[in-house]
């Protein structure tokens, strides 16, 4: 793989991790006890700010587009991560456990798609407004 | 690599590693509950009718192995006499928590509806008497804001 290709895969790992660590902070699992509680809607423009930030990395708006929709399906991955690790402590509940996270990583999948690409669309107006005055 | 470049990726590096120290004690947390609901244990201890039969006794033992502190928020069961439903038992503890590593026990009551009686009766005067307590514990970890329902099912022969 191309060096440009590892740096497209990292941003992609990165920004799926942050948008899935921004919904945990606000979720009833794992929220309450984290440093920073979080409101819903800081989540949604913490995932907008995520977007802006892959369209300004990747400036290409087909890259931009496949690496938004793979950061989605890494949050998402993530997310089921955080809440299946439950499972080591409590292998009774294992079944319960990836039961309950399946259906918690429908909304986390579909709200970062969506919140991100707004966000990669708000990225592409910062860039083609600082092209513009020629930064 | 332009010098934007390297700050907007510095930055979600940075952001990365920000989010994940503000989630990491929610999911350890997440982990100690689930850890804590692992190690919760309750059996029956007995079940005894009232002499005039207006109510079932049903003693539970609540056994927490965890080491962190559960709070019971409320026991219910359904009392069998060899196998035919007698009474409803619910129990809202106030302010009922055992510590990590602790045992308690309590007891709950069940009415025996007066149409029940005489099945009840019948099926005390049997030539053996099995006892089948069935329901659910509501019970909360310490710092969690969710609760959760554990079932239980329990045995006893005799009466």
């Amino acid at each position: 793989m191309s060096r440009q290709r590892w740096r497209a895969l990292l941003e992609v790992i990165l920004a799926g991790w942050v948008m899935a660590a921004l919904y945990a902070a606000a979720a009833s699992t794992v929220g309450p006890q984290s440093l920073v509680p979080l409101p819903y809607w800081m989540t949604a423009v913490g995932d907008v700010v995520v977007g802006a930030w892959l369209a300004l990395l990747a400036i290409d708006l087909r890259r931009m587009v496949i690496e938004v929709a793979a950061s989605s399906v890494v949050a998402a991955v993530a997310y089921f991560a955080l809440l299946v690790s439950a499972a080591t402590g409590a292998p009774d509940y294992y079944a319960q456990l990836i039961d309950y996270a399946l259906v918690e990583i429908v909304p986390v999948l579909l709200l970062s798609l969506f919140l991100a690409l707004i966000g990669s669309l708000v990225g592409t107006v910062i860039n083609a407004s600082a092209r513009g005055i020629e930064l | 690599m332009t010098r934007i470049d390297r700050w907007l990726f510095g930055s979600l590096i940075l952001a990365a590693v920000l989010v994940g120290i503000n989630v990491y004690p929610g999911v350890s947390g997440w982990w100690t509950a689930w850890h804590a609901v692992d190690h919760f244990g309750l059996s029956l201890t007995a079940v005894t009718p009232r002499s005039d039969q207006t109510a079932i006794d049903v003693g539970l033992a609540f056994l927490n192995r965890s080491g962190v502190s559960i709070q019971i928020l409320e026991i219910n069961g359904a009392v069998e006499v060899n196998g035919h439903t007698v009474a409803n038992a619910l129990l809202r503890p106030d302010g009922l928590a055992l510590g990590g590593n602790q045992r308690s026990e309590v007891q709950l009551s069940g009415p025996v509806e007066p149409i029940d009686r005489p099945l009840l009766d019948e099926q005390l005067h049997a030539r053996s008497v099995v006892w089948t307590v069935t329901g659910q514990v509501e019970i909360q970890i310490s710092g969690q804001s969710d609760s959760t329902w554990v079932p239980y099912s329990g045995t006893v022969r005799g009466g």
